[in-house]
């Protein structure tokens, strides 16, 4: 478990201060994918530097299993890193050694045994699919291969925990989508817990299954994945959900039902894990005197979860409707108006 | 053969000889104290610089300022200068011995301020890769920067050896002996021109092979180019 107590850092440049950290409370709990998502400077670097002292707090504390990693002396220090692996978004791979030397490199570092080296290096492409690039340059390998030999010598020590510093940001769609899988892949075998920062909304919504959203220094919201994408509450952490899930009415269908006349009201629903979607709606239709008009829908799947938003033009009386959301209430449908002339 | 060389150059072929090996004598002992000299205060600028993995304005910019006055010094008139120092160490201020002294605090910024530059190749990252590893700081130096900049190393080498080459045919001007007092002496002061430049060729010839034997070295040592 890894847990912040009011971490703070400044930083001085020049006669000037930066805050780059302000008071963040974070737990992370072991076997988490905990992403952390916010624009460049938001202080997400920052807060992952942290967790192995390569960054130290002007104030508060870091503990990894109850112990505060920054009162560590030098010497424990460097142990206590070996079982924190990082990988970066730069690959920081040593350009003049093969993919074999990369990875045998902390090995070397600790000393261990040619045999007892060569067999582990060999198992870890085995797992990180290399073994054909053994012997090769990182020069001649692309940004996929690259990060997974990345992956490959961070994961050397046997870490405890992963921490990848915008491990995809270089990377094209496809490719990052094979080193998620990978990322995945070393949570559940391997049990590492692993820690990403990203600015990218896809990242969190494919493999982490919490999140926290910073903003100039402090996590502005956190919790489950599927809740936060559910229902994000900040305006920054909207707008992050909206980068993979569009859920907003197009504008020529906005204008054409703000001209209608009768009475309506605009709602958006929210199903988890549910097949009701199609019933409820038409439970709705059937059961009282309205008619609904969906505007949009979409389903995505969250931490193997199923999180259906719909958002519909409900056409009726003001009684009518009251008992229409009355109804999704005791269906226990989670729903919010929508007010069109301020969009979705 | 040999007569007839001797008798195209006007001195002996012994005579070159000897005046070749006083050059690789001077060249090689300056530039092996030096080199190790200057890698060291390389590594000192680079971790105390700015943004230094240990920064040190002071440590840094002391160095930086012994460096850039030794620098700005003409090597003739750094050569007069340390003679007092020259004397008290060799005790003698002429000869290829004496001239090692001179050459030797003449190269050591010089290749100081381009190893420098060498290293910082290396980058941020590796070195945060390597922190990451809980790799102590000689581990740093000898598994990561040293690995990775030896390409740009060997090249800033080859660049100093070059510029030994040249300064000490300049201390052959006050005694110190080589190539450079053979085409001053015997050369230009005798106007025996076939001599001279007969001389000046050969200096070339081996500044040439010597930068390409680097070349080739540094891209054998980059192994990705």
């Amino acid at each position: 478990m890894i847990e912040f107590e009011n971490v703070s850092k400044v930083f001085q440049i020049g006669t000037s201060k930066v805050q780059a950290l302000k008071s963040v409370n974070l737990k992370i709990e072991t076997g988490d994918i905990y992403g952390i998502i916010g624009f460049s400077g938001a202080g997400k670097s920052t807060l992952l530097r942290t967790i192995n002292a390569l960054e130290r707090p002007t104030d508060g504390r870091v503990l990894i299993d109850g112990e505060d990693i920054q009162t560590l002396s030098k010497e424990k220090l460097r142990q206590r890193r070996k079982k924190i692996g990082m990988i970066f978004q730069q690959f920081n791979l040593l350009e003049t050694k093969t993919v074999y030397e990369n990875v045998a490199l902390p090995l070397k570092l600790n000393h261990v045994p040619k045999q007892q080296i060569k067999k582990k290096v060999e198992e870890i492409l085995e797992f990180t699919e290399l073994t054909d690039k053994r012997d090769v340059y990182p020069g001649k390998l692309s940004g996929g291969q690259k990060q997974r030999v990345g992956i490959a010598r961070a994961l050397a020590t046997e870490p405890t925990i992963l921490l990848s510093d915008e491990a995809t940001s270089a990377l094209d769609p496809k490719t990052t989508e094979s080193i998620l899988k990978l990322l995945k892949k070393i949570n559940r075998e391997l049990h590492i817990t692993i820690i990403l920062i990203t600015h990218e909304m896809n990242v969190i919504q494919s493999i982490c299954n919490h999140v926290a959203v910073m903003e100039n220094g402090e996590i502005v919201e956190k919790g489950e994945v599927i809740d936060i994408f559910g229902a994000p509450r900040q305006e920054i952490t909207r707008n992050f959900v909206k980068s993979v899930i569009h859920d907003e009415v197009p504008e020529r269908l906005t204008a054409g039902i703000l001209r209608q006349s009768q009475n309506y009201r605009v709602l958006r629903l929210k199903f988890l894990d549910s097949d009701s979607t199609e019933s409820v709606l038409a439970q709705i239709n059937k059961k009282f005197e309205v008619e609904t008009n969906i505007l949009f829908a979409n389903i995505s799947e969250i931490q193997e979860r199923i999180l259906g938003i719909i958002i519909v033009q409900v056409i009726g009386s003001e009684t009518e409707i009251n008992k229409a959301e009355a109804y999704l209430e005791k269906q226990r449908v989670g729903y919010a108006e929508v007010d069109l002339e301020k969009g979705a | 053969m040999t007569a007839a060389i001797e008798n195209f150059l006007g001195i002996p072929l012994e005579k070159v000889f000897v005046s070749i090996n006083e050059t690789v004598y001077m060249v090689s002992i300056s530039l092996i104290i030096g080199a190790v000299l200057a890698f060291f205060i390389a590594m000192l600028l680079m971790f105390c610089r700015k943004g230094g993995l240990y920064e040190n304005r002071l440590v840094y910019g002391i160095l930086n300022l012994v460096i850039n006055i030794v620098r700005s010094t003409p090597f003739v008139v750094l050569l007069i200068a340390v003679m007092p120092l020259t004397k008290a160490i060799i005790g003698t201020r002429i000869g290829p011995t004496a001239a090692i002294v001179p050459l030797t605090i003449f190269i050591v910024p010089f290749l100081a301020r381009l190893m420098e530059n060498s290293l910082l190749d290396t980058g941020k990252g590796i070195l945060e890769a390597a922190q990451s590893m809980g790799a102590s700081v000689f581990q740093m130096i000898f598994y990561f920067i040293l690995p990775e900049s030896l390409g740009s190393l060997i090249l800033s080498l080859t660049t100093g050896i070059v510029g030994l080459i040249g300064s000490s045919a300049m201390a052959g001007y006050i005694g110190g002996g080589g190539i450079g007092s053979l085409v001053l002496n015997y050369g230009y002061n005798r106007f025996n021109f076939e001599l001279m430049y007969t001389l000046v060729v050969l200096l070339i010839i081996i500044t040439q092979i010597i930068q390409s034997l680097g070349n080739h070295l540094a891209g054998k040592a980059r192994k990705n180019s």
